[in-house]
């Protein structure tokens, strides 16, 4: 970080009180693993700096003097030197492809760093080295580097119709993950939470869940999404969003600070995107819930989901549903084919969880706004009510 | 100093890195301007300039591939250097370099700021429409052998992405390109919807005739032209899909492709009197390849997919699949599936309509389309597709 405090009174100068520098490197060796041997190995660094204020963003590839004297309209020689602590460094694909399973993947590896220098100071960011492996079926797979492999077998459909009408689920932790992420992140975020179209508009401080489900943001966690400060320097710290099933608070970056919300959940592919009030490793769990899934009390077993989102203008949450199955007396009846599933926001919802999360490592990415960001993710199962096949 | 030197200067600093090698060097600058109404009703300006090298090293049968963003002489010498750190095997080979070559390219006149102004001023001033961005793409590419070719082209492209009010709390997003102003096509199935419906359209799964908009069929078209599947069907005769790389009609010319053979249009699904022997694109064929984003290594990817269109008036009644309103999820053997807003068409407008899952197979698609109707519309997905409606049978809907 010292390498860029010079930069601080350079931006201090420019008498534009929101005006901030970003800059970003980042390491990525990608490889296909073979039998837990790497091939076709690939290596890119990328580097960046953008400035930006309320109104205007501008961006270039490299981090040199030159590129910030254009970026802020200055001669070259009035930018003081700076530059980066050392080099970044990823594991060796040989090493890590010892430590796969023996499944063909294609492997990527990233670290990254980013310092913000804002006129009152100089915050730089460490993030984990983080490992993502993508199997035959297109299923990607992300985990911290250091952290256990998790497992990546293709999910796998079965042929028998989902049940009609309305039925109990249970949502194993991977599914449980996605749809907290789609229901309780995206719609907390500040940008979506303050625009109108979040179903939970006006109802922070309501109960939305008859189970008391807690779900935090937290990018302390050893998860895909950490990082030490956030995209504009501001401290990375847990937040809740639901606790004990009532709505609790919101996801901000600093351009929200009139509406007295706390930042420091801004996020940016790289300094050529602006950043956004993002997720970064979402935990849920019910308080003192049981560990043991109640698989007596469902219908169906949801263990895969593809993918979700909350549908515009529906009132409800939508889970594309990769591998289940039909329960009779909490066992495993028939393997359903693929489906969406479908959770009205009005019904009972979520009616049962456990305490006990563990790390999920599918999907590891979150689009948003043409941004593709690591976000991480540990759930216990959930139970929902009300549900049906859309 | 022009975009083109800067391109050479890498090329040339990636050189001396790589000495006598077998290398080749692919290097793109691009700069971006956008013009962004946020959802907080707040217009950004923001311009991007990047620039990158992507170098491929032949050693034997074992090959490095490596790739740096930044000022052209660091980037060249980075990219080149990670190359000589990543030599390994199982890549595919540069190809012969007798195979290379390059067609002329044609430039439109460059677009400024003021054209782009006016055509976000256009789009956001309807109040329906919300996080209205748009943005001009400049880019400069240039492939460089170390046996001495060099292929160098331009490209600009213009987008249009925002999200439209269709009812109270119904948002649905569209994505466009175009090389001009006057060649954005804005969504015809908006024209179907003169006021939002009072009835929900509520179906039983079954098998349907679906006519599906643009922006409906355009991520289906990208499916189909990825899948290794295209070649195992028979194609019903209204197809007249291509992938266009160069011409008149081409969106995004280019001189060569991602390896440096002479760029030609591809026929994916064609009549056979258009394409003698060629009715389908081999997917394993690496002729073709691209770099989707530039810096990843060359695959079979599609640029500019194209139906073309019989100006065929669209069907007054019927089921139509207006906007997608989730992702399509691609299943095992071919099979695809996505949620959108489906609507029954009565003397040609909506009568009654809902969000229902539609789904089917390539396969199915390929062998079941019975006609297209209406005009081409330029949807902007990873890469572009121009496309008429198409009437597709035996889809499952509800």
């Amino acid at each position: 970080m010292d390498g860029f405090s010079p930069l601080a009174d350079l931006v201090a100068r420019s008498r534009k009180p929101d005006r901030e520098l970003f800059f970003w490197q980042e390491l990525r060796v990608a490889f296909e693993a073979r039998e837990r041997k790497a091939v076709r190995v690939a290596a890119r660094l990328r580097e960046a700096v953008s400035v930006r204020d309320e109104k205007a963003l501008a961006a270039m590839d490299g981090c040199s003097r030159e590129q910030v004297a254009a970026l802020l309209s200055v001669k070259p020689k009035s930018v003081p030197a700076f530059s980066w602590d050392g080099e970044l460094q990823v594991p060796e694909p040989s090493a890590l492809a010892t430590q796969l399973p023996s499944l063909p993947l294609t492997v990527g590896v990233t670290t990254s760093r980013v310092v913000v220098v804002r006129g009152d100071g100089v915050f730089a960011a460490t993030r984990p080295v983080v490992v993502d492996a993508t199997n035959n079926a297109g299923e990607t797979f992300s985990w911290v580097w250091g952290q256990p492999v998790p497992p990546m077998a293709e999910a796998t459909a079965g042929k028998a119709a989902p049940p009609s009408g309305r039925f109990r689920a249970l949502l194993r932790p991977q599914p449980a993950a996605v749809l907290c992420h789609e229901l309780f992140g995206h719609p907390l975020e500040a940008d979506v939470f303050f625009s109108g179209q979040s179903p939970w508009a006006g109802k922070l401080g309501t109960r939305v869940t008859a189970a008391p489900l807690t779900v935090v943001d937290d990018p302390q966690a050893q998860l895909p999404g950490g990082f030490s400060a956030d995209d504009e320097g501001e401290p990375g710290r847990p937040k809740a969003l639901l606790n004990g099933g009532v709505l609790a608070g919101v996801l901000a970056d600093r351009s929200y600070g009139a509406l007295a919300v706390k930042a420091g959940n801004a996020r940016r592919a790289s300094p050529h995107h602006p950043p956004l009030p993002r997720l970064s490793n979402l935990l849920s769990w019910v308080e003192g819930g049981d560990p043991t899934p109640p698989l007596g009390e469902a219908t169906v077993e949801i263990v895969r989901v593809r993918s979700g989102a909350v549908l515009p203008g529906e009132n409800a949450a939508v889970l594309a549903v990769s591998e289940s199955y039909t329960l009779s007396r909490g066992r495993r009846k028939a393997h359903l084919a693929p489906f969406f599933l479908r959770l009205p926001l009005a019904a009972d919802g979520i009616v049962g969880g456990g305490g006990n999360p563990e790390p999920v490592a599918e999907p590891g990415w979150c689009h948003k706004g043409r941004q593709l960001l690591p976000v991480g993710a540990a759930a216990s199962w959930l139970l929902l009510a009300g549900v049906e096949v859309a | 100093m022009s975009p083109g030197s800067d391109l050479a200067v890498a090329a040339r600093a990636a050189s001396r890195v790589l000495g006598a090698s077998c290398f080749e060097v692919f290097a793109r600058e691009a700069a971006t301007l956008e013009l962004v109404l946020d959802r907080r009703g707040h217009v950004q300006r923001r311009q991007s300039r990047e620039r990158g090298v992507a170098c491929r090293l032949q050693r034997g049968e074992a090959l490095g591939f490596g790739r740096a963003t930044g000022l052209p002489q660091e980037a060249g010498e980075h990219a080149a250097r990670l190359a000589l750190a990543t030599v390994s095997h199982d890549h595919e080979p540069l190809p012969p370099a007798a195979h290379l070559g390059a067609v002329p390219t044609r430039h439109h006149p460059p677009l400024g700021e003021e054209a782009l102004r006016r055509v976000f001023e256009t789009l956001a001033e309807n109040p329906a429409r919300r996080e209205v961005e748009v943005a001009l793409l400049k880019a400069d590419t240039l492939l460089h052998r170390s046996e001495g070719f060099t292929a160098h082209w331009t490209n600009q492209l213009l987008l249009a992405f925002w999200q439209q009010e269709l009812a109270p709390g119904l948002r649905v997003a569209f994505r466009r390109a175009a090389r001009t102003p006057g060649e954005l096509t804005m969504p015809s199935a908006l024209d179907l919807v003169t006021q939002p419906p009072r009835i929900a359209l509520e179906r039983p799964r079954g098998l349907a005739r679906v006519l599906l908009a643009p922006d409906v069929a355009a991520p289906l078209l990208v499916l189909l032209a990825r899948s290794p599947q295209l070649s195992a069907a028979r194609p019903s005769p209204a197809w007249d899909l291509w992938d266009l790389r160069h011409g008149e009609e081409a969106f995004l010319p280019m001189a060569c492709d991602g390896e440096g053979y002479p760029a030609c249009n591809l026929p994916l699904l064609v009549p056979k009197a258009s394409a003698p022997g060629r009715s389908v694109r081999k997917g394993a064929s690496s002729r073709g390849a691209v770099r989707v984003p530039w810096d990843a290594l060359p695959t079979p990817n599609p640029v500019h997919l194209w139906q073309r269109e019989t100006g065929e008036p669209l069907p007054q009644d019927g089921l139509a699949a207006l906007v997608p309103v989730s992702e399509v999820v691609v299943e095992g053997g071919g099979r695809f599936r996505l949620l959108a807003l489906v609507a029954e068409l009565s003397e040609g407008t909506v009568a009654a309509w809902g969000v229902l899952p539609v789904a089917g197979s390539l396969r199915r698609l390929t062998t079941s389309l019975l006609a297209t109707a209406g005009k081409v519309e330029h949807v902007a997905l990873g890469c572009v597709v121009s496309t008429p409606w198409l009437w597709v049978a035996n889809l499952e809907v509800g």
